[in-house]
């Protein structure tokens, strides 16, 4: 294919602004899916996707569309995920598209995970192509979001495309408008090959298919490429397109296209997302740009709820792992939950579809402790400790420092919030940096926030506090200075290693005691009273009680219906078998989530 | 070969009380004679007629509404088909308003029913008394008031009547201390051989479960069944299960048979019945029940870990207790732990090898059981 006749683009979307729902609609509009096999949001498939209506992995998908000049165009449709926790393969996607159709909810506006991505789209220097959605809600004012679009992001938006993806009005314009403003891609087939990686994914049967944009060069099948950021080579065995359904080969790939490669890779480990593909015999000069190791921001202690079950679970986490490089785990053992795994995750999101993935997929119950971020802690010898696991916290004697990750949090919010929202900022220990009108109803507020405070449920408090009108977006900064202590939590006098954290020390005081009331709420009462307290070090800063159950009888037991009475009993001991005893206590698995959620 | 207790079920009531769940409806005269008939014929028609027995219970719904004539004929029936010891203990649950002679049956007097009933050979009675305050008894539905059921008692006294027991229910919707130790102390003034004290349980769908939102704490329930258990021994009553208590040599020797694991035949609708490792019941529909249709609605032949959860239930339930020892090996060990971690707490004493639940610890039985449960292998 010519490359003046292709086009690759992505799509950028504000959660539920109908990203999916249009992707769809250009899929049937291109002939690319019969009308038969149209999954509603077919490009989202994992089913996790579907029901969160979020895309969790980059997919990419070539159509041909017929346009209105005559001419026959491949268009390549890169999807990207729609969450802060996916931002570096966000921005590697867009590194393969030369444009961007920006969809706008019409009633909606601009959002800050929108703007976010939009400006990475255009740091990549991407031709942004303005959609706006839903006009047919009665909410919908394109105008003043046209006015909006061009206000805050600086493009014309004047005569951007009024469209319903849903109920299929003016969608045609949006082909046209990709053909018309979207420049083709660029490259020399002869030059040397580099090929971008912006998604990869695991099949049993042939092992890694890695998704490509060759910039430069052409990657024939036999070729042996090298990866240059791991130094890895492989023997091409097939190349080829992405069709919505399947793949098809083809013999070669050319600079502009974007088509896929297998050459027996046996783990994802080997295809680091944002790495360059070049030739073995032949290397480009030097690596596309942008490229990093991918960094998990939050660790969580992974346990099976039945401990019998670890070896299923280490086989999900190795299954997971060959699709999805950014989850990293290694095993650990915990006194009060036995042998689970230490887990890496890129962010909160990430964890959560990562232990719902298998629990639903691998059909294991888990147990999950707090999640923590990365702490730097500099000891008094002047060692230096990353600390990913709040057991490993050192002893507060031996501490010279501790650092925490900081990040650059943006947060868009209708003006009646920015009140609520500086005063969560601030008890979250935010940084006010500066604040930006967008227009006369919007801002767009900037702070620097410890990371650890963003995890647990920042976001909730955010959309509780703004009626659900603001969003989020944030940045890693960089690790500070700060007073952390560890906080520990005993149940009957036992500390419970896995409910331990690390904490800023002025929030120990008011954790402790929300998490005393949590535990005691949770655990249900036993048989005797248990003492639920926090300490720091062996001082002890909370205390409940869990109160001792005091009646639990059936005491009639009727004509004899003995059986009825024993299965009243057999379903009190399955309900048991439910909690994990810790020492002596018995904690439902809730009890273990519910002290992660702070309600204000 | 161990002698049978024969259940005999009566799914009729005049009207239910308010916290009932069990199977039972009203019913004419009509059905009633009828379900007599069938009752008859099922029971002659028992795979174990000839064989011995030496208890007998008729149980509801509320037996006295049969009749006194349809009453003697259904244990005439009993004698006929099983051998039953000439000391058999035959207990008749009774309302304490309704003992009555119906008309069709020739008269409206107290006395001559009972009467008849005794010497028909029925020798224990049990009569759901349940509380001395009329205020509580109305709350229940009940339909006697307390002077009803004193008046029973008398009569059944000057009967012959050796062997009563009274029924009685703490827990009520706004019953304090001062009601519940009224009601003991206006019961043990009847001098009953023997007393069975239910906490009221609200059962979805009954119209107590749906009308009341207030009932005593648990803590307030606690206390109420120590009171209870400590007054009866003072009086002399031996608690010899949760919910049981009797003068020496007066525990129910029917009642008993469902703790220890004895053979027993139910028969009438909803009736339960074991022998022989099977537990089985009746289907509940009186209709088809009186047309002479007898069928099952559950058979269940015991497994050993049934068997052995059985074992640990019935034994901690009653103040034979559980020693460890009669559990498999790999259980004794973990089963003597746990009983071992409430000794502290006052709710598991020792007894040589046997451990048994304490007033307390029998309170909070199910939890301890269960837990229990949880150490068979699977």
């Amino acid at each position: 294919m010519d490359q003046k006749n292709i086009r690759n683009f992505s799509i950028i979307a504000h959660i539920d602004h109908g990203k999916s729902t249009l992707a769809d609609r250009l899929l049937e509009l291109t002939g690319s899916v019969e009308k038969r096999d149209m999954e509603s949001q077919l490009l989202d498939n994992m089913d996790l996707e579907r029901e969160r209506g979020i895309t969790i992995k980059a997919r990419a998908v070539r159509l041909e569309y017929k346009a209105d000049d005559g001419q026959t165009y491949h268009f390549n449709l890169i999807d990207t995920p729609g969450h802060v926790d996916f931002n570096y393969e966000v921005s590697r996607s867009l590194a393969a598209c030369e444009g961007a159709v920006l969809i706008v909810d019409a009633s909606q506006g601009v959002e800050a995970q929108t703007l976010a991505n939009t400006y990475l789209a255009i740091e990549n220097n991407l031709e942004i192509v303005p959609v706006i959605n839903k006009i047919d809600l009665p909410a919908a004012d394109p105008a003043r979001v046209k006015q909006e679009i061009e206000d805050i992001i600086g493009i014309v938006a004047e005569d951007a495309p009024e469209i319903s993806a849903k109920n299929n009005i003016n969608i045609h314009e949006v082909p046209e408008r990709i053909v018309r403003d979207i420049p083709p891609p660029g490259g020399d087939p002869s030059a040397p090959l580099q090929a971008l990686i912006f998604d990869s994914q695991y099949d049993s049967y042939r092992g890694v298919i890695v998704y490509i944009r060759v910039m430069e060069g052409t990657l024939r099948t036999g070729d042996t490429v090298l990866m240059m950021a791991t130094g890895a080579k492989f023997e091409v065995v097939e190349t080829g397109y992405m069709r919505a359904l399947s793949l098809e080969p083809a013999d070669c790939l050319t600079a502009g296209e974007v088509g896929y490669f297998t050459a027996s890779i046996k783990s994802l480990g080997d295809t680091h997302v944002g790495d360059t593909v070049t030739l073995a015999a032949r290397p480009a000069a030097e690596a596309l740009p942008g490229y990093r190791k991918v960094q998990s921001m939050v660790y969580s202690g992974v346990y099976p709820a039945d401990g019998a079950r670890y070896d299923d679970l280490h086989d999900a986490l190795d299954k997971l792992v060959l699709n999805d490089a950014s989850l990293s785990y290694e095993p650990e053992t915990s006194t009060a939950l036995g042998f689970g795994f230490r887990c890496g995750f890129l962010g909160l999101l990430h964890m959560e579809i990562i232990i719902e993935r298998i629990e639903r997929e691998f059909n294991i119950d888990l147990i999950t402790t707090a999640p923590s971020v990365v702490y730097h802690v500099h000891l008094t010898n002047g060692e230096e400790q990353v600390i990913e696991n709040p057991l490993k916290f050192p002893d507060p004697a031996l501490i010279d420092y501790a650092e925490e990750p900081f990040v650059r949090a943006n947060i868009m919010t209708p003006t009646d919030y920015v009140g609520n929202i500086m005063e969560l900022c601030q008890q979250r220990r935010g940084v006010f940096r500066d604040m930006t009108y967008l227009d006369k109803t919007r801002v767009e507020i900037h702070y620097e926030l410890p990371l650890n405070e963003i995890i647990y449920d920042f976001f909730d408090a955010l959309k509780s506090r703004t009626r659900g009108y603001a969003s989020l977006d944030y940045e890693f900064l960089g690790y500070r200075k700060s007073d952390l202590v560890k906080l520990d939590i005993m149940l009957n006098g036992e500390i419970v290693d896995a409910l331990s954290f690390i904490v800023f020390r002025e929030e120990a005081y008011p954790r402790a005691r929300r998490i005393c009331e949590k535990l005691k709420e949770n655990i249900p009462r036993q048989l005797f009273e248990i003492p639920v307290q926090a300490c720091i070090g062996g001082k002890i800063i909370a205390r409940e009680t869990v109160k001792a159950l005091r009646k639990d009888v059936l005491a009639k037991c009727y004509g004899g219906d003995i059986t009825r009475k024993k299965k009243l009993l057999e379903k009190q001991k399955e309900g048991k078998k439910k909690m994990r005893s810790l020492g002596s206590v018995d904690v439902p698995h809730e009890a273990f989530m519910a002290v992660l959620k702070f309600d204000e | 070969m161990s002698k049978l207790g024969i259940y005999l079920h009566t799914p009729f009531c005049v009207k239910k009380c308010a916290y009932c769940d069990f199977y039972s409806a009203p019913g004419t005269p009509e059905a009633m004679d009828a379900y007599a008939d069938a009752l008859c014929a099922h029971i002659r028609s028992s795979e174990m007629a000839g064989r011995g027995a030496d208890t007998v219970y008729f149980g509801g719904g509320t037996p006295t509404v049969l009749g006194v004539r349809n009453l003697v004929r259904i244990l005439a029936a009993v004698r006929e088909t099983f051998a039953l010891d000439p000391d058999a203990e035959i207990t008749l649950e009774a309302n304490p308003g309704d003992l009555c002679l119906r008309p069709q049956d020739g008269g409206n007097a107290f006395l001559p029913a009972l009467a008849i009933l005794y010497a028909a050979g029925f020798n224990r009675l049990s009569f759901g008394v349940q509380s001395s305050s009329d205020a509580e008894l109305a709350l229940l539905g009940r339909r006697h008031r307390f002077e009803d059921a004193r008046r029973a008692v008398l009569a059944a006294r000057c009967v012959g009547f050796e062997n009563l027991t009274l029924d009685l229910m703490y827990g009520l919707p706004g019953q304090g201390m001062d009601t519940w130790h009224k009601s003991i102390e206006d019961l043990l003034a009847l001098a009953p051989e023997h007393l069975s004290c239910y906490a009221l349980k609200l059962e979805p769908g009954t119209p107590l479960f749906v009308f009341f939102g207030e009932l005593p704490d648990d803590e307030t329930c606690l206390q109420q069944y120590l009171y209870a258990v400590d007054t009866l021994a003072a009086a002399g009553y031996r608690q010899y299960e949760i919910s049981n208590f009797a003068l020496p040599g007066r525990a129910s020797r029917h009642n008993r048979k469902y703790w220890i694991g004895a053979p027993y035949l139910g028969f009438g609708p909803s009736a339960h019945s074991f022998s022989g490792g099977v537990r089985w019941a009746w289907a509940d529909d009186t209709a088809a029940y009186t047309r002479g249709v007898y069928r099952e609605k559950e058979r269940l032949t015991l497994s050993v870990r049934d068997a052995l959860e059985e074992d640990i239930m019935l034994g901690l339930r009653t103040t034979r207790g559980l020693d460890p020892a009669v559990l498999p090996d790999g259980m004794q060990a973990d089963a003597a732990a746990i009983l071992e971690k409430y000794v502290p707490h006052g709710l598991v004493r020792r007894e040589g090898p046997r451990y048994l639940l304490t007033p307390r610890g029998m309170f909070v039985s199910n939890a301890i059981i269960s837990e229990l449960f949880g150490i068979i292998p699977d």
